[in-house]
């Protein structure tokens, strides 16, 4: 997370990486379980590094290689943007003591990988008409005159926290053409479908905002109020209010829980009535959170606003194709109400 | 709470209205209630409410929670998500790879 705001956005490495590098992302859990060539091909690169490739612990870091797996340099993490050009530099020397056949284009041949010759147990992909929407989550703070603004690090602890947090959600084609009533009348209200709603209290009103995050169990969620009202029909359009609430918490006594989210919701779903498609998901969902999870200590003392935005995703850049965190357990995620 | 997507139901206490025509959808929308009224009570049971949002809140939260200006510079990078696909255009274009590898995706939730 860090890294975003440190070595990435160093003008200098975004022109390397950009320029001189292909620059590619992955998600350890799933790269260096899958049983597959990609696995097979990034465990190599891994194993001439300090991490040693294996499955079962951490591979993460930054990792600098050739299309044939030679690996050329590695750094741990990226919060130091002095120390990661440095590397940046280094790799790109490395890269250039190689003979130039080695590095001449076409000089490797890439075989092609069928789909079904992907681990399917860690391969993930949207399904067949699905809708992506980008979630937003950042922590926020309020003026001495009640505003709410952004955090600065010193609020929350440095850098750490601070920053937007990122994440999609995954509806089927099913799911939110469900959305659509059949015959809608401006102040038609009905609840937003069970599934959609548990999902969202579940796997996206979550505090990702210091790194992965425990992500809500169904008996967590203690309230999940969720109404859509038709609010507009033209000829070609008809746009629905999402208003509602939740509270999710670890513990049913929310004083004694020690981490918990009351949020309310609010926003506006719009569709094309002639196609059928989404042209809007503009929802925000603004509370109180506290407490620290397993892998995100460091939580400001205390209840302290949290927002979530949901908005359509642009659908045509690689990073909207990057699935929901919570799609680690793909039934789960497609059955978050049961 | 199940879906009860094209039927009107009215605002106040999730009573049927007039379009629920059918026994079968009348079992459907008596049961959902059934749920809607149990969710209320166990509901009753918390301390927690937060306020409804404002659409003051709406606009001011929609607009500060996304990366402001700069803050995502990082995204400007083309960055691939397939690890095969990009050995195969570094291989194509003679580049050199970097990765980067987290615990929860760089680009998603991490």
């Amino acid at each position: 997370m860090a890294g975003r705001a440190s070595a990435f956005s160093d003008p200098e490495i975004i022109r390397l990486a950009s320029e001189s590098f292909v620059p590619v992302t992955g998600d350890d859990w799933y790269q260096r379980r899958r049983k597959d060539m990609v696995g097979e091909f990034f465990r190599g690169v891994a194993r001439q590094g300090p991490r040693g490739g294996t499955e079962d612990g951490t591979n993460q870091g930054i990792y600098f290689f050739t299309a044939s797996g030679k690996l050329l340099a590695y750094k741990n993490a990226g919060q130091n943007a002095d120390v990661m050009r440095e590397v940046f530099h280094e790799a790109l020397e490395r890269w250039n003591r190689l003979p130039a056949d080695e590095r001449k284009a076409g000089a490797v041949d890439v075989p092609d990988i069928a789909p079904s010759d992907l681990d399917p147990r860690y391969t993930r992909g949207l399904p067949e008409g699905g809708l992506v929407v980008s979630v937003f989550t950042r922590a926020l703070q309020r003026d001495k005159q009640g505003r709410l603004e952004t955090c600065s690090g010193d609020t929350t602890g440095g850098l750490r926290g601070f920053q937007t947090a990122y994440d999609h959600l995954w509806l089927a084609g099913e799911e939110w053409r469900s959305l659509l009533p059949s015959d809608p009348q401006v102040g038609d209200s009905f609840p937003l479908p069970d599934e959609i709603a548990a999902r969202i209290a579940r796997f996206h009103l979550t505090d990702n905002t210091r790194g992965e995050p425990n992500l809500w169990q169904s008996h967590e969620v203690l309230r999940r109020e969720m109404t859509l009202t038709v609010s507009e029909v033209t000829e070609n359009r008809v746009q629905l209010k999402l208003e509602g609430s939740a509270l999710m918490a670890t513990d049913r006594d929310t004083e004694a829980a020690k981490r918990g989210y009351d949020a309310a919701l609010l926003g506006n779903i719009e569709f094309d009535r002639s196609t059928a498609a989404v042209l809007r998901f503009d929802v925000a969902a603004l509370g109180d959170a506290w407490g620290s999870g397993t892998y995100t200590r460091g939580a400001r003392p205390g209840r302290n606003p949290l927002a979530v935005v949901f908005e359509l995703a642009e659908g045509d850049r690689p990073a909207d194709k990057v699935p929901p965190q919570a799609m680690r357990e793909p039934r789960a995620y497609f059955s978050a109400a049961r | 709470m199940a879906a009860v997507t094209g039927r009107r139901i009215c605002r106040a206490g999730g009573l049927p209205c007039r379009l629920v025509r059918d026994g079968a959808a009348r079992l459907v929308v008596l049961s959902t209630m059934a749920v809607w009224f149990t969710a209320a009570i166990v509901s009753c049971g918390n301390a927690l409410a937060a306020e409804p949002l404002s659409q003051n809140d709406y606009a001011v939260v929609s607009a500060i929670c996304k990366p402001g200006d700069g803050e995502d510079a990082w995204a400007s990078i083309p960055w691939e998500i397939d690890l095969w696909r990009a050995r195969r255009a570094a291989a194509e274009a003679g580049k050199p790879i970097v990765l980067w590898e987290m615990d929860g995706h760089p680009l998603g939730c991490t």
